[in-house]
């Protein structure tokens, strides 16, 4: 029954987020930006490639399709995704609250912890297929050289575990206003000062230093850029999205909520 | 089938709904009066689950809300005042997520949808959006998703509010027709609704309940006596102090100089019988009689009455 419920609450987000212009406008840009990072990355990698086989640069760089591709566009897709993911979540509550539905909704004999999954799962299925469409680069580069699939893998899995944070996070705060503008600006703050987080960890001491770029939602991702997973990253990224969606629980339980 | 102890909510300092006790039976419909911001639509949401209360308890069926949410939800149909509904959908595939969500047995979602649609007239527009829907039709919709999984509770919160006179006698004659196997709690601030389509009143104010009575009774004890509306063509000091002298006749006021020499006045008497008397005298002392007509007390006067608490 249980399931029944979440399956119908999944699929009401699902049409009712593609019944909106913004989501077309939303997928076309991240995939063409995408696609336009990926582009110009290569290229210039190949640029280098080309000056590397003149004797003068010869083992100045070390040169790996890895390091030298996908790495920076594995950064630059997070960097895409900062900006993205917070028009998709902006409305997950913002909008009900602001319609009226939310007072319905909650009426329904259906658990919270059902409500928060569904949405949050639709969004990161919006956000599966939003990467979907950046396979074709790969994939055409997979045709023109040859590179190791699994360390890309690594990259796709910590993309997957970086925005699953990111939407729970957008999600939360879209659940404190009734205003969609208000939970998008605030959603890329906040993300940002995540993301900004560790470049004070220098001039801070060491304890505090390092306390900041544990924190940093970027540093854990270096590792999955480079084709390592490594679980303490993992947990980070696991720990973030539980410790929203469960924030994200107590606010619908509280007076603010339906008061 | 409903029972409210002592509740109360409070929204900061503020008291929206201050200790109401009521009880409702099975197959009432229930007409919750009161002016706007008296605390209807609070004891509606803490009703309907939507917010707990912040003292005293609500039973449904015998179920504690606070105790088994889920329970007491699956038995109330609701429709609150404005009727939110997601604009995006069609009629019937926002029914469908309704009755998904409410828990309606998957063989059974099919003919529920299809009854409910029936039932509030919806079926021909069953694939529109409900965005480009009429205010009336939105209506329909909003009652088709209370009652779609056919629950023993409805709860509609002024739901004629913002239609044309013939959609409210249209809805008015739905939830007449819901009556029966059906609990019905309806809010209002129009009275004469109430006295069409309820069994029973609660009169709420400024998070008090005033009084909750039957409709039939309540016109009629608040009713001493009758007032009838006089036209004479009479002196008028002469006739007021002539109709005083009657046995029976409290009050005579004066209302309306209709032209010169003819008056109009409003009378209380304690009995019917008192009209011949008054009638006798004005054919003895040669007076032209005009018009003369018994004045109902409405539910607005009672209303008024027990809001202000004003003497009728």
């Amino acid at each position: 029954m249980d399931f029944q419920k979440f399956l119908a609450l999944y699929k009401k987000e699902w049409k009712t987020f593609f019944s909106l212009p913004i989501a077309y406008a939303i997928l076309i840009v991240f995939i063409v930006l995408s696609g336009y990072f990926f582009t110009s990355i290569a290229n210039y990698y190949a640029m280098v490639s080309m000056r590397s086989m003149n004797q003068y640069y010869r083992n100045m760089i070390d040169l790996n399709i890895i390091d030298g591709i996908f790495r920076p566009y594995f950064h630059n897709m997070v960097v895409i995704l900062l900006l993205v993911i917070p028009l998709i979540t902006m409305r997950v509550f913002a909008e009900e609250k602001k319609d009226g539905t939310a007072e319905l909704l909650f009426t329904y004999p259906v658990k919270d912890t059902i409500i928060v999954l569904a949405k949050y799962l639709v969004s990161m299925t919006i956000f599966g297929l939003m990467l979907t469409g950046t396979l074709s680069s790969m994939i055409i580069l997979r045709i023109i050289t040859v590179y190791d699939i699994m360390p890309v893998l690594a990259g796709f899995l910590g993309l997957i575990l970086i925005a699953g944070s990111f939407i729970m996070l957008g999600i939360f705060i879209s659940s404190l206003t009734e205003s969609q503008i208000v939970a998008a600006v605030i959603s890329f703050g906040v993300l940002l000062l995540f993301f900004v987080i560790s470049w004070g960890s220098q001039s801070v001491g060491p304890t505090f230093g390092k306390i900041l770029q544990e924190l940093s939602i970027i540093e854990h991702f270096d590792g999955f850029s480079k084709g390592l997973i490594d679980t303490s990253d993992v947990i980070y990224y696991i720990n973030f999205t539980v410790l929203f969606f469960f924030l994200t629980l107590r606010i619908l339980e509280s007076k603010q909520w339906r008061g | 089938m409903i029972e409210l102890k002592n509740v109360t909510k409070r929204f900061g300092n503020k008291i929206a709904v201050d200790s109401i006790s009521f009880k409702v039976e099975k197959g009432d419909i229930i007409g919750f009066l009161g002016p706007n911001a008296a605390g209807k639509t609070t004891t509606m949401r803490i009703i309907t689950g939507f917010f707990p209360p912040t003292e005293g308890s609500v039973k449904i069926a015998g179920y504690d809300i606070a105790k088994d949410p889920l329970l007491t939800k699956e038995k109330i149909g609701y429709m609150p005042e404005n009727v939110p509904l997601y604009k995006e959908l069609t009629v019937y595939s926002y029914l469908k997520f309704i009755a998904e969500i409410k828990g309606v047995p998957k063989s059974k979602i099919e003919s529920r949808i299809e009854k409910a649609m029936e039932e509030v007239g919806i079926t021909k527009v069953k694939n529109t959006i409900i965005g480009k829907l009429s205010k009336g039709f939105r209506q329909r919709v909003g009652l088709a998703q209370a009652i779609i999984n056919d629950p023993e509770i409805l709860i509609l919160d002024e739901p004629t509010v913002g239609l044309d006179p013939v959609q409210i006698i249209e809805i008015r004659n739905l939830i007449k027709n819901m009556k029966g196997e059906r609990t019905i709690i309806l809010s209002t601030h129009i009275l004469p609704e109430v006295s069409m389509t309820c069994d029973k009143v609660i009169i709420i104010n400024e998070g008090k309940i005033i009084t909750q009575e039957e409709v039939k009774n309540l016109t009629k004890t608040s009713q001493k006596g009758a007032k009838i509306y006089l036209e004479v063509e009479a002196p008028k000091t002469q006739f007021i102090n002539e109709i005083n002298k009657i046995k029976g006749v409290s009050e005579t006021q004066e209302v309306n100089k209709i032209e010169e020499g003819i008056y109009s006045y409003s009378l209380s008497i304690e009995d019917s019988k008192n009209i011949k008397d008054i009638v006798n005298k004005i054919v003895k002392n040669d007076w032209g009689l005009l018009e003369l007509r018994k004045q109902q007390v409405t539910l607005e006067d009672v209303f008024l009455k027990l809001v202000t608490k004003e003497e009728l």
